[in-house]
Parts: C-alpha cells; sequence; structure tokens
C-alpha cells in the first residue's frame, strides 16, 4: 500500500495522522478548557476559545464546606469521597485478585490437574456474561448478608471483571517464562514452593506490574456494579452521573469532575508506561 | 377512590380559603394554645447521635440546611444531608429504601412516590412518634397542617395497595406546590403576546414567539421519561381535558389513558410540546425548566409554582420579570386543573436511629423552621395554615417584586388537587406514559401509542 | 470496561499455544500422576470465587422465573410468563433491535476505521512514531466519562458540535435529544472510544507479517492495493475478527455510554436490553421481569459469540 512506501516525511500521510490525532484529543481539550471556565461562558455562543482560565469548578468540586450555587439550589459535590471509594476499591480488587488469580494462572499454565481446559474455558466463560445478570441477583443477596454498601463487598463483586482478566494475564506471562530454569532448579533439589518463589516470581514481576495497571483501569472504568450496589461507597463514575443532572450551568464543574476521572489513567500510562505497553502488545509482538 | 379525591380537594380548598382569609384569628388562637401547653419534651434525649437526610437538590433542602446548626445546638443531634439531583434523587431512594440499607435516617419524598414505598415496609409508620407525649413537643401542632396535606399522606394497605384517606401517617409534609404557568413578562409584553389559557392558544404563542426571537424556547416543560416529567403540566392540563390515570370500571380499577378524552389531550399536548419546548424535551427535567425561566432563555414555563418564586426574590437576575397564571386548560373545558405535589419528610424503616430522626423530622416541620424558611424566600408554600396566617410571611409574598404570586396561587389553590389514584405501582405506570410521551413528541401516531401504553400498564396490574 | 484488546491478544496467543504445548504435557503427566494437593490449593480460591457468580448467575436465570418485585412481600414462580408477557409487547422487540443495531453498526465502523488507523500508524512515517501514544487515549478513559463528556458536545443548544458544524454551513441539530438522530449518535461515541482497540490489534497484525511477502509482491510487479487485499489482508483477517468477538459482546452489552447519555429515551429509540432491564427492574422495581430481559441479552450475546467464534475459525483455517 502507499503508506508503506512512503517516506517518513511524506505530507499526505504525516497530515492523515495530524487529523486522527486532533480527532482523538479535541474533545480531551475541549473538557479540559471547559472546567476552566466560568458557569456563564459555557451558555454563550459561539463557545468561547480564549478565556480567563479559574479554578473555581474545582474548588466546588472539592470543597465539602461551601456548596456552588445554582438557581436552584446550592450543590455540595463533595468529589473526594467518591475518588477515595474508587481508589480502596480498585486497589483493593487489584491486590484480592492477584492473591486469588496468580497461583490459579501458575497452575493452568504448569500443574497437571483433572478438568483443567474446562476450568480454563469456565473461566473465559466469565467474559461473556453481562454483569447486570449477575448485579439484579446479586443485589438481593447483598441486602440479606449485609455486604450493601460496604468496601468489602465491592471488592468482592469486582472480582467479577477483574480476576478471570488477572488468570489469563498471569497463565500466558507463565507460559512465556522458559520451562527450563524451573526445571533445571527442581532437578537442584529445591522444593516446587522454593522454585516458585525465588525463580518464577521474580521473572514474573513486571508482567504482573503491568497486569496489575491494567486491571486497576478496568476497576477504574466499572459503572453498573457500583450503581446498583453501593451509595456512600460509590466509585468515582457513579458520582459523575450526579453532576450530569443538574443541566448546563453545571457544566463546568462535571467537566472538572471529568477531568479528575480521566487524569488518574492517564497519570498510570505515564507512570507505568514500560510496564503497560509491555501488558498492551503482548501476545501479539513477542 | 374518586370520591377520596374529591373529599381531598374539597377539604385543601377550603381550609386554604378559610386560613387565609381567617388569618389574623387563627394566629392568635394558636399562639395561646401553644402558650397553655408549654411543657416541652426533652430535646437532648439523644444527644450525640448522628442522621443522615436525604433529600433532592432543591432550595426547600437549603432552607432547612441553613437552620441545622440551631437543631444541633438544640439537640445534640448532627445530621448530614446528602443531596441528590432529581433523576438520580428518585433511583436512589427507591434502591438505597428496597435494600433496608440503614445509612439514610430521613427521606424526603412526595405522596406518589410513597405509595410505591410503604407497602414493602420500607417507610416507617409515623403515629407512634406523633402520639407520644415523650416525643412528640405539644407545640409542634399536626392539626396546623393543611387537612387535604395530612390527608393525602395518611392511609392503609391492604393486601398490598393504598387505601387513602384513613390509616397510618407515612411522611410529614415540608412543602408543597401546585402547578401553575409562569411567563417572563418583559418578554411576553415586549413581542406583544397574550397570556396563553389552552394549548392551541400556547401553540399559536409559540410560534409567533419563535418567528419573532429565534433564540428563544418559548416553553418550558419537563420531558425526561421518568415520571417526574408526567406529574407537572402534562397531569394537570390531561385533567382538565377530562383525562384520568385510572377509573374505577365494573369494579376494577382500570387505566384512562387510552380513552378518547386521552387521545384528544395528547394530540394538542404533543403538537404544543414540538412548537414550543426546547429541543432538549426528552432530556430535561425540573433543573432545566428553572434555569431557563431565571436566564430568560425560555420565555413560559409550566411546573410548580415556587420555581417562579425563587427567581423573583429581591437580587436575582429575573427578580419581578416572572408573573403567575393558572396552568392551561382544555379548548372546550370549563375550568384548568392544578396538579399538587408535597414535599415531605419520611423515615427509613430500616433506620437504627429512629428516635433521632423523629426529633429532626419534628423540628425540620416545626412552626419557626416552615416560617423562617419561607421568609428566606425558599420554603414557598408551607404546608402550615400557622404560616399563611402569619403577618411576616403575608407581608414578605406581598411585596412588589413577587409581582401576582399570592393571588394566582389563591386562586389556583381553590381547584388545585392531587390528580393521581393512590396505588402502588405509579412509578412504573408513569414512568411509561413518560416514555409513550416522548415517543409521540418523535412523532409516532398519538392514538397507536396510548393503546400500546394501555395495554403495558394493564399487563403490570 | 474496555482496554480488552489486551484480553483478546492472549486469547488468540493461548489457543496457539495449546496447540504447541500438547507434548510437553504428556511429558508431565508421566511425572505427576499423583493428585496434586498443592496445585489444587493454589486455584482453590480463585475457583471458589468465580463459583460463587456461577450461582449467582443461575440464581438471576431463577429469578427470571419468578414474579419477585418490591414493594411485595409474596414470591412466586411463574414459569416462563416474564418471558411471554415481553415477547407479546412492541418494546421488547424495539429493544432488541435497538441492541442489534447499536453493536451491528458499531463493531462494523470500528473495523473499518480500526484498520485505516492501524494502516497509517503502521506506515512509520515520522509524525505517526510520535503520535502512536495517542491512540491508546480513549480506551483508557472509563466509558462513563466518555459518556458524559460527549452529552455536553452534543448539547443542542449549547454543543460545540453545533458550533463546528456551523461553521461548514451545518444547521443545529440536537444529537442525543431527538430520536432520529439519537442512536447514530451513540454509535459515534462508540465509535470514538473503540476504533482504537481495533486498530491496535490489526497493527500487532500487521507488524506480524514478514515484510518479505509484500517485497515479494512488489517485486512481482503487484499494484499496492493489490497486495493490500490479496496479500495482507487475509493475513490480518483473523486479528480484525477476534477483535470483533470481544467488541460484538462487550457493545451487545454496552450500558455506560447509553444510560450515561440518553438512559434509553428519548422515546424508546435507544433502550436497549441493558438499559430497559436496568429501567425495569431498578427504577420499576420488576426483579422478575427485568431479569428476564437480562437472560434474553445473554442469549443474543451468547448466539453472536458462537458465530464470530465459528466465522473466526473458518478464516484462520484458510489463512493457514
Amino acid at each position: 500500500m502507499r503508506f508503506n512506501r512512503s517516506t517518513p516525511t511524506s505530507l499526505f500521510p504525516n497530515l492523515l495522522v495530524v487529523a486522527c490525532t486532533l480527532i482523538l484529543t479535541f474533545p480531551l481539550v475541549w473538557i479540559v478548557m471547559m472546567s476552566l471556565k466560568q458557569q456563564a461562558e459555557v451558555m454563550t455562543w459561539p463557545p468561547r476559545f480564549i478565556f480567563t482560565p479559574t479554578f473555581e469548578n474545582f474548588r466546588v468540586l472539592f470543597d465539602a464546606a461551601q456548596a456552588g450555587a445554582t438557581s436552584y439550589g446550592t450543590i455540595k459535590v463533595d468529589f473526594l469521597t467518591p475518588v477515595t471509594n474508587s481508589v480502596v476499591i480498585s486497589l483493593g480488587a487489584v491486590l484480592v485478585s492477584l492473591i486469588a488469580g496468580v497461583p490459579a494462572g501458575y497452575v493452568l499454565a504448569r500443574r497437571d490437574i483433572p478438568m483443567k481446559e474446562d476450568i480454563a474455558f469456565f473461566i473465559l466463560g466469565f467474559r461473556f456474561a453481562p454483569a447486570l445478570l449477575v448485579v439484579i441477583p446479586l443485589f438481593s443477596v447483598f441486602q440479606t448478608v449485609g455486604l450493601y454498601d460496604t468496601y468489602f463487598g465491592m471488592i468482592w463483586v469486582y472480582q467479577v471483571v477483574t480476576l478471570p482478566m488477572i488468570i489469563w494475564l498471569s497463565r500466558s506471562y507463565i507460559e512465556d517464562i522458559p520451562k527450563d530454569i524451573e526445571e533445571a532448579a527442581a532437578m537442584d533439589g529445591a522444593k516446587p514452593f522454593r522454585v516458585v518463589w525465588h525463580i518464577v516470581l521474580p521473572l514474573l514481576k513486571p508482567g504482573l506490574i503491568g497486569a496489575s495497571l491494567l486491571i486497576f483501569l478496568l476497576a477504574w472504568h466499572n459503572f453498573a456494579l457500583g450503581l446498583i450496589l453501593s451509595s456512600t461507597k460509590a466509585p468515582v463514575t457513579v458520582a459523575l452521573l450526579k453532576l450530569l443532572n443538574p443541566g448546563v450551568q453545571f457544566y463546568p464543574v462535571m467537566a472538572a469532575g471529568l477531568v479528575v476521572t480521566m487524569i488518574v489513567p492517564v497519570i498510570l500510562i505515564i507512570l507505568g508506561q514500560r510496564h503497560l505497553e509491555r501488558g498492551l502488545t503482548f501476545g501479539a509482538v513477542k | 377512590m374518586p370520591r377520596t379525591l374529591a373529599a381531598l380537594r374539597g377539604h385543601s380548598a377550603h381550609f386554604l380559603k378559610i386560613a387565609l382569609i381567617c388569618s389574623p384569628l387563627l394566629l392568635g388562637a394558636s399562639a395561646s394554645f401553644v402558650q397553655a401547653k408549654a411543657e416541652d419534651i426533652n430535646w437532648r434525649q439523644f444527644e450525640g447521635s448522628s442522621i443522615v437526610w436525604a433529600y433532592d437538590i432543591h432550595p426547600y433542602a437549603d432552607a432547612v440546611a441553613a437552620q441545622l446548626p440551631e437543631f444541633e445546638k438544640l439537640t445534640g443531634i448532627k445530621v448530614t444531608p446528602e443531596l441528590y439531583p432529581d433523576d438520580a434523587y428518585w433511583n436512589k431512594l427507591t434502591i438505597q429504601l428496597s435494600t433496608k440499607s440503614p445509612s439514610w435516617d430521613v427521606v424526603g419524598t412526595g405522596i406518589q412516590p410513597a405509595w410505591d414505598l410503604a407497602p414493602g415496609q420500607l417507610l416507617e409508620p409515623l403515629d407512634r412518634y406523633l402520639n407520644d407525649p415523650k416525643l412528640t413537643s405539644a407545640s409542634y401542632d399536626y392539626k396546623d397542617f393543611f387537612p387535604a396535606l395530612r390527608d393525602a399522606l395518611t392511609w392503609e394497605i391492604k393486601s398490598g395497595q393504598i387505601e387513602a384517606g384513613r390509616g397510618q401517617v407515612w411522611a410529614i409534609p415540608h412543602g408543597f406546590e401546585n402547578i401553575q404557568l409562569f411567563y417572563r413578562k418583559d418578554i411576553l409584553d415586549k413581542h406583544g403576546i397574550k397570556v396563553p389559557t389552552t394549548p392551541p392558544e400556547m401553540s399559536a404563542a409559540c410560534e409567533k414567539l419563535k418567528s419573532a426571537d429565534p433564540a428563544i424556547t418559548p416553553l418550558g416543560v419537563r420531558g425526561v421519561r421518568f415520571w417526574s416529567s408526567i406529574h407537572t403540566a402534562a397531569i394537570s392540563i390531561a385533567k382538565s381535558y377530562g383525562v384520568h390515570d385510572f377509573v374505577v370500571k365494573d369494579g376494577k380499577l382500570e387505566t384512562g389513558l387510552d380513552s378518547p378524552a386521552s387521545v384528544a389531550f395528547h394530540k394538542d399536548y404533543v403538537e404544543m410540546i414540538k412548537k414550543c419546548a426546547a429541543p432538549s424535551f426528552a432530556n430535561d427535567n425540573w433543573y432545566q425548566v428553572v434555569d431557563g425561566i431565571n436566564s430568560g432563555r425560555t420565555a413560559m414555563a409550566i411546573d410548580s409554582n415556587m420555581f417562579g418564586f425563587w427567581n423573583d426574590v429581591a437580587g436575582k437576575p429575573a427578580s419581578g420579570k416572572i408573573a403567575f397564571a393558572p396552568p392551561l386548560r382544555a379548548p372546550n373545558g370549563k375550568n384548568f386543573e392544578s396538579n399538587i405535589w408535597i414535599w415531605s419528610l419520611a423515615m427509613n424503616a430500616a433506620s437504627q436511629k429512629k428516635g433521632a430522626a423523629w426529633l429532626f423530622i419534628q423540628w425540620a416541620t416545626s412552626k419557626q423552621v416552615e416560617l423562617n424558611g419561607a421568609v428566606a424566600g425558599k420554603l414557598v408554600n408551607s404546608p402550615r395554615a400557622s404560616t399563611w396566617s402569619d403577618k411576616v410571611w403575608l407581608d414578605y409574598a406581598a411585596k412588589p417584586e413577587f409581582t401576582n404570586f399570592v393571588d394566582t396561587f389563591k386562586s389556583v389553590q381553590e381547584r388545585a388537587a392531587l390528580a393521581f389514584t393512590p396505588r402502588a405501582g405509579f412509578a412504573e405506570a408513569m414512568n411509561a406514559w413518560a416514555v409513550a410521551m416522548q415517543k409521540m413528541v418523535n412523532g409516532a401516531d398519538v392514538k397507536a401509542t396510548l393503546t400500546d401504553l394501555a395495554s403495558e400498564i394493564r399487563s403490570s396490574m | 470496561m474496555d482496554l480488552r484488546g489486551i484480553d483478546a491478544i492472549v486469547t488468540l496467543q493461548s489457543s496457539a499455544d495449546q496447540l504447541a504445548s500438547s507434548n510437553n504435557e504428556q511429558v508431565q503427566k508421566a511425572e505427576q500422576n499423583a493428585l496434586d494437593w498443592w496445585s489444587l490449593a493454589a486455584i482453590a480460591p480463585a475457583i471458589i470465587i468465580l463459583l460463587g457468580f456461577l450461582f449467582l448467575f443461575f440464581y438471576g436465570v431463577f429469578q427470571s422465573l419468578t414474579d419477585l418485585k418490591f414493594g411485595r412481600p409474596v414470591v412466586r414462580f411463574i414459569g416462563f410468563t416474564n418471558y411471554e408477557v415481553a415477547i407479546k409487547t412492541q418494546d421488547f422487540w424495539n429493544s432488541v433491535r435497538a441492541t442489534m443495531a447499536y453493536a451491528c453498526s458499531a463493531v462494523l465502523a470500528e473495523a473499518f476505521f480500526g484498520l485505516a488507523l492501524a494502516k497509517l500508524f503502521a506506515s512509520g512515517v515520522f509524525l505517526a512514531r510520535l503520535m502512536r501514544p495517542v491512540i491508546l487515549l480513549p480506551l483508557v478513559l472509563p466509558p462513563m466519562s466518555v459518556a458524559l463528556m460527549w452529552t455536553t458536545m452534543m448539547d443542542p443548544q449549547n454543543g460545540i458540535l453545533n458550533y463546528l458544524l456551523s461553521l461548514v454551513g451545518i444547521g443545529r441539530f440536537a444529537w442525543i435529544s431527538d430520536a432520529s438522530t439519537a442512536m447514530c449518535s451513540l454509535v459515534l461515541i462508540d465509535i470514538w472510544t473503540y476504533t482504537p482497540f481495533f486498530a491496535l490489534i490489526i497493527f500487532a497484525g500487521l507488524q506480524g507479517i514478514n515484510d518479505e511477502i509484500r517485497e515479494a509482491a512488489r517485486v512481482n510487479g503487484a499494484r499496492a492495493w493489490a497486495t493490500f487485499l490479496y496479500i495482507e489482508l487475509p493475513l490480518i483477517a483473523p486479528y480484525i475478527l477476534i477483535a470483533a468477538v470481544f467488541r460484538l459482546i462487550e457493545s451487545l452489552n454496552q450500558f455506560d455510554i447509553i444510560f450515561g447519555t440518553t438512559q434509553g429515551g428519548p422515546g424508546d429509540s435507544t433502550s436497549v436490553l441493558s438499559v430497559r432491564a436496568y429501567i425495569t427492574a431498578f427504577q420499576n422495581l420488576a426483579f422478575g421481569r427485568g431479569a428476564a430481559l437480562m437472560v434474553v441479552n445473554w442469549m443474543i450475546v451468547l448466539l453472536g459469540t458462537l458465530a464470530m467464534v465459528k466465522l473466526w475459525r473458518l478464516v484462520r483455517q484458510r489463512v493457514s
């Protein structure tokens, strides 16, 4: 195709790249701009591109003492609580998934147990189940057991998303490690547990960091589970929806909230780019 | 059931008239009554506890929240308000209560949502608290609430259904509203438009306004696919066309939404929405209605009367520019109709701090708090007769910036009544109506859509 | 609920591994014939957690056969009544149609644009190398944030999109507030968000193609488009299909984006099964009927997935 033969500096493909980049980034740039505008400025037509930025919206977002005023009442957002909730739940979910999932991934990759392939398929099957069908009965169960609106309950229910993922990822990572290393160690008389702990795990570390970042993001993204199963422990995605209803007047504050929810994944990408990239391209370009 | 409703309306109109006319007299009487029974309850009996009070994002909430420090000083109970925007709030309330979660102690509700919550034993009946002299101060004077409002929040549950009028008290009113047409005088005057009285007149006015100034949305109405967009403009106008949500037919409850009257109403109403409402109609809730009238982007609105009042308050950009009129009526109808909505405080049956919760409900609906809220320009339409006979409030509401608020309130309240049939399953049926309305506004055939709607409602009865 | 690319790639790869590793397994079997208690203990926690969800899943299917409703203490088993009532209504079929229309049009468009994007970024032009991380951006944002972001931009009165259109002379229109454009607007949001997912996977596929093959084709005088059509496309077809499988499942189940923008409206124009189920269960408190709708949704997902996997197998056989 033409692109394959084009030199790195040919004009047309470069322009296309610029166009794609613009399409992909413009909404974000616009939201960041909106989050820095005053309430009155979002209602103007034509929309303004040049304005004096203000951090007022972020103050309204986080200030628990003083609320944001509108023409129909004041809105106290207290966004720090849902942000904290999301961090606690997501970190908890990652931790539980790692503890329960990595050993399972190892067994599925290296050990011979009955019905191994069935188990693997069963785990993969979780990708196909609509979350809501699990949540509707879960709602009744949480109600009777008292897990509704608790961190513990939320972390547990997030496993439906994160656990199958970490098992599959760690299984593939482990299959990637040459078996000879383990076998050599075993022949030297090391116990299986020590082999795993001292040899497999260090080799697995970069992969696990990447996988953890990924499933942290998955947990951070989740909306439906928190919407139905939590209230005061609601994650940040649910809190966002609360900012939508008051309408145009409140858009700048909502935009500020959007910036906060979006900045976390972006920071994660920057921090863990090396690990994440390996995770993202893993398997396809091994 | 229609009999109950008729009785209700009689009550409300009658009592308000009395209240308004004989106000000075009533004031004296109730004041001396309070004096006589001065011994008070121990307000500090639940000192140290802390409760959560959930409510809509609403000036009513602001009015009560502003006075919270006094309550905390009086009782030593800490109250945490949890406020949600309208759509989110009703969903949240249903979920929160049906999970029997104890985290909310006091909740804000209206009569209709309470119909759906009470049969599942999700709300605490309040009689026990009202009648306990240790828990309820003698000066609370429950009888001071307008009888129509008290009756509307009192019912019995029989095999999962509501039998209104007698039984237990499920919630205490703390603000109510009737549906009116309010409009920007400045805009209508500028374009020489007379206040419309029927949907066809409204459609014509809207076309005129639009051609004069395309930037203006002529009419602000709610349109979300949720019962909240039905209980204001739609049901009030529908009733004047002779539409009933439910009728008793051969001793059985039956929906009246596919009646010829209903078809006639919907044809006019849908036509009006198409010509008048904002393009974002389907996403508009009351916040957008208030926003529009406040900023002058909409010229008229049909919704709760105090939406106009709040923005007439001195210092607001629209102060003195919003005037009031009765809601639209059927072109051949003699009278307009106006639905009422009662914001009330109820107690979560799963609350673990019911004593403290009751003290809060009692305080928040007390004479003084109601009056303070009203005079702050927020807790308008107090449900207490004593507020309406209080000179401080009457003087305040008569200020020129509130234009014809008081007069219109009086004349509309004469005819205002609860337009819905008391029934558990309210939300489901009315949500379906709201969705059907959106479909018709989008061009679906009115008659066919209503037939589908009626059969949908029947299937879940 | 995205980033599924990784998962898809892993699936591809591990199924390939399964073919390769069967020999090793036999050796291993001989070594450890006794039941491996350590392994069982290691895998048990994960299995127990997941079995818990499986139980809930079947409990949900059971609930769909009852008239469970909040606000009513008695629950009766009513067989398939919920399903019968549902399929008799037009609204139900409208939801099924909406679900399919959303998923199919989104996946098709994303596959097409994803292919184009991947080709562009695989071309190795200067800016492409620089801008590559940008592709990831829409994928790492929470879908709910994406939904709300587009809601503000698609506002009929103040939205930036209407402004941009007015610059090229197109009048305002109501996007998600109008029944006739709502579905298209939602699909547009989906395309913006998930095209990079396709691009990512196809990009990996393109990199796997040996340069010599292309060179050989070029030397033989094949035109650029012919090289692409007859050599590259068959080679990356399995990648496109595996991405499509995952996206199809995702978009048939899509809830966040639709709930965050239209909540199924205006009218019923975007009322996909998952949103209808949520409203039935949690706004109208009819849990039994909501569960039934979800079961139907799940069936559609299952059928769609099976069809796609069949197709994928077929294509892969032809390729290899």
